[in-house]
């Protein structure tokens, strides 16, 4: 792992990441606009799925309306952070915050595949009214799991 | 991930490290080749070391989890803001669909907004006590708090107009066109916004 790591962060491009002054910031501005849409836009369902807001649209309305941003910001998102990571892949491999919110990343997105494959073919029936407990716990869950992503994220900044 | 974000395990107000008429290491006042001396100083920088010195200032610096913490409630406000804003924008440009109104929108998001806002305020205040002169002092974060204030101002007056008449921002070509600039203009803001408060971190 720490090999491939090491060979990573010597190619050329993250080479020219971690020696440029600007570079990184630029990068890392580019992950943070991309995310807040993905966190923004997730929220947006999390919250309607808790029956807290948007509760006069249906749940459908609302995922129709946000995922198209979610998916579109989550791809940029994930190459800025690719090449964050890139530049300094030994390092981050290593941190634990960094290990926190990629296991968080993963169990937010297997949360999301359950949900779409299980609970939400049933969404005609309960598009309008308030969401079952299995639709709930799926947005609280995604709630949780972002929240720590984000601070996992802001953590890595504080230990690398 | 960066140094400056680092600088506040080490107790030392930023400015103090790196401008060059503070004597590193004790905050002695020392000026140099003719520079300031302490009562010449900007009222500004002598309120920063007023306030990094004041007891709550050093409590919050003491505690390393505090600035991460308030840091992911800022960044989640962010979030909630910034997609707002991005939807409010695509219905004033016409990009999203038509079935639901302005007026619904707004009046369902703007709530959101008001309150994200507030936090954000809330943690600013709290980010700025423990690192005044990272915030105070910063050009960029001076530009940030004045965009700040006009997007806000646009999202207030894009409301105000709309709670006295519903379709007031499509009433005519010329209130289109007002709205369509004014939700491009707030978009604009919001992005700029964000970069600038990155960027306050390597300035």
């Amino acid at each position: 792992m720490n090999d491939w790591c090491e060979w990573l962060q010597n190619l050329p491009v993250p080479t020219a990441i971690r020696e440029s002054g600007d570079l990184f910031p630029a990068i890392e501005t580019l992950h943070v606009l991309a995310f807040v849409l993905v966190i923004g836009s997730i929220l947006r369902v999390d919250l309607r799925l808790l029956g807290v807001a948007h509760r006069r649209e249906s749940v459908r309305s609302i995922t129709a309306q946000s995922l198209p941003l979610t998916w579109t910001a989550f791809v940029v998102a994930a190459c800025a952070g690719a090449l964050l990571f890139s530049s300094k892949a030994v390092i981050y491999s290593a941190d634990l915050p960094f290990r926190l919110k990629m296991i968080c990343l993963l169990l937010a997105g297997l949360n999301m595949a359950a949900f779409h494959a299980l609970t939400y073919r049933r969404v005609a029936d309960w598009d309008h009214g308030r969401p079952p407990p299995a639709a709930r716990f799926a947005g609280g869950a995604s709630l949780v799991l972002w929240t720590v992503i984000v601070g996992a994220g802001r953590w890595i900044g504080f230990t690398t | 991930m960066d140094s400056q974000d680092a600088s506040i395990q080490k107790k030392v107000p930023n400015h103090t490290r790196n401008s060059p008429h503070l004597a590193p290491g004790n905050g002695r006042i020392v000026p140099p080749h003719g520079q300031l001396a302490e009562r010449d100083r900007p009222l500004i920088a002598v309120f920063c070391d007023w306030l990094a010195a004041t007891r709550v200032s050093q409590r919050f610096q003491d505690l390393d989890w505090f600035v991460p913490l308030v840091q992911t409630i800022h960044i989640l406000s962010i979030a909630v803001v910034m997609t707002s804003v991005g939807f409010i924008a695509c219905k004033l440009l016409g990009l999203s669909g038509r079935r639901r109104s302005l007026a619904a929108l707004m009046g369902g998001t703007m709530p959101w907004v008001w309150s994200a806002l507030a936090l954000l305020l809330i943690t600013g205040t709290l980010l700025t006590i423990t690192e005044p002169a990272r915030e105070l002092l910063n050009l960029l974060f001076r530009i940030k708090m004045l965009m700040v204030l006009a997007m806000a101002a646009i999202l207030l007056l894009l409301q105000e107009r709309l709670t006295r008449d519903p379709d007031y921002w499509t009433a005519s070509a010329g209130r289109r066109g007002s709205a369509r600039a004014l939700g491009s203009a707030a978009l604009l803001l919001a992005v700029c916004i964000i970069i600038a408060g990155r960027w306050i971190a390597y300035t």
